[in-house]
């Protein structure tokens, strides 16, 4: 079973890290939610899988009630992000999802209709939940072409969907970093395979150091608190990626 | 034949399209063999008349049996739409079930959600029922008509022994057709065959 954790907690605003699952099959990534909660209302980031809806449901409910969960964040169109979809609406047809306009007609493959996309334009947008003003931020090509990660400026917590993440081996599965450069090991590979674009990763590294961020959250591993942000997005600056590390290769 | 039981699969119902097409291509060639025989029998004049009559006969079979099957091949392109609707739900309900199972805060929440998918999967499994039933029925009709398309290639045999100077050629052609007309209705048995599996 998937555990909620809660990873910031300002009154009724709280991020709830929904993480590790011990009894998941091999075959399926292993993927972290997060609930943004302020008073009595939600936004859920990258909901995962429809294999793995019934344990991030089910974790959820330990903690708080889904049905005020108002909003699904999609940072982009992958099925371990976003498959589910068709089983939260089942839960609760009003349910909105913000996503890449560049994915609008793609993601209605797993459910929905045109009353349940809100189409971010590449720039980003506000998202406002509750009284909260979450931003979402362009990460285009780092890992999709239409991809978007979201900034709470209260909490000082940056959602990165697959830009931080990295696959830890079994036993590995803290929910924080503890040792940097032990963990950076594991995160490696995904960055060089993933990330098409060089310029979009130096892009993104720059507007993310002008950022006050205290913890960067992934969709996969281990989150970057502290000092650890900024040693991240450094050690992201300088990783070659894209096409020409295949060529390199 | 009885009414399916087990709703098909999509390698069920792939098999039971390329089936549809390769009946639907014989009884071209039925078109093609009576056209051809009656350009012959209207050659032995008076002796061929008859032939020609049954010819004929079996050009309408053809023309008919073709138009049914066209019908049907819509229908079989209803049942692929329906079993892949029916596997997406089925799939969509376990995973509310064991969402619903493994909740031990809220559990109520699910309730509606599940009564409503399992509803759903309920009426898609009656549609797909009723969508297999009416395939079912075509196929009898078409078995019958193939039953009523060797009759009339057999009359078409007994025609060709009183075509004169063309009666060999006739009765080749005649066994042809019948011939033919079996395989088509050993094809639609077959596809009824697979789909009451």
């Amino acid at each position: 079973m998937k555990k909620a954790n809660i990873i910031f907690e300002q009154g009724s605003h709280q991020w709830i890290a929904i993480a590790r699952d011990p009894e998941k099959p091999n075959y399926l990534i292993d993927t972290n939610e997060y609930l943004i909660v302020d008073d009595e209302s939600a936004l859920l980031t990258d909901p995962g899988g429809s294999e793995i809806f019934p344990v991030v449901f089910s974790a959820i409910c330990e903690v708080f009630d889904p049905a005020n969960i108002k909003h699904l964040f999609a940072s982009h169109q992958d099925p371990d992000i976003i498959s589910s979809l068709s089983l939260w609406l089942d839960f609760n047809p009003a349910l909105k999802c913000h996503l890449s306009w560049l994915w609008s007609s793609f993601v209605p493959h797993f459910g929905g209709t045109d009353q349940t996309f809100i189409s971010i334009p590449d720039e980003g947008m506000p998202i406002r939940v509750g009284g909260l003003t979450l931003q979402s931020v362009p990460a285009h090509y780092l890992h999709s072409s239409g991809n978007f990660h979201l900034y709470d400026p209260t909490a000082k917590l940056l959602f990165t969907g697959d830009i931080g993440a990295a696959m830890l081996p079994p036993g590995e599965d803290d929910l924080f970093v503890r040792n940097f450069d032990k963990h950076i090991a594991h995160a490696a590979g995904f960055h060089r395979r993933w990330l098409g674009s060089n310029e979009a990763k130096l892009d993104w590294c720059e507007r993310a150091s002008k950022l006050e961020i205290d913890m960067l959250c992934p969709q996969h591993g281990a989150i970057y608190q502290g000092q650890d942000v900024e040693r991240f997005i450094n050690w992201l600056a300088e990783l070659p990626v894209g096409l020409g590390v295949m060529r390199r290769a | 034949m009885k009414p399916t039981q087990r709703l098909p699969s999509v390698a069920d119902v792939a098999q039971i399209n390329e089936s549809i097409k390769y009946a639907v291509s014989l009884s071209s060639q039925i078109n093609l063999n009576a056209l051809n025989s009656t350009l012959v029998a209207n050659k032995a004049g008076a002796a061929g008349i008859g032939f020609a009559v049954v010819a004929r006969e079996l050009r309408g079979f053809s023309q008919r049996f073709a138009v049914e099957m066209g019908a049907m091949t819509q229908e079989v392109f209803q049942l692929v739409n329906g079993i892949s609707r029916l596997s997406n739900t089925q799939r969509l309900f376990r995973l509310l079930q064991k969402a619903q199972q493994q909740c031990r805060e809220n559990q109520d929440r699910l309730e509606n959600p599940v009564m409503r998918r399992g509803e759903y999967l309920e009426r898609e499994r009656l549609r797909m029922e009723r969508g297999a039933r009416k395939i079912f029925s075509a196929l009898e009709i078409a078995s019958k008509r193939c039953d009523m398309g060797l009759m009339i290639a057999r009359s078409a045999r007994v025609e060709a022994a009183h075509g004169g100077s063309y009666q060999s050629a006739l009765t080749q052609v005649a066994g042809d057709m019948e011939y033919t007309i079996g395989e088509i209705s050993t094809t639609v048995r077959a596809i009824a065959k697979r789909l009451s599996k």
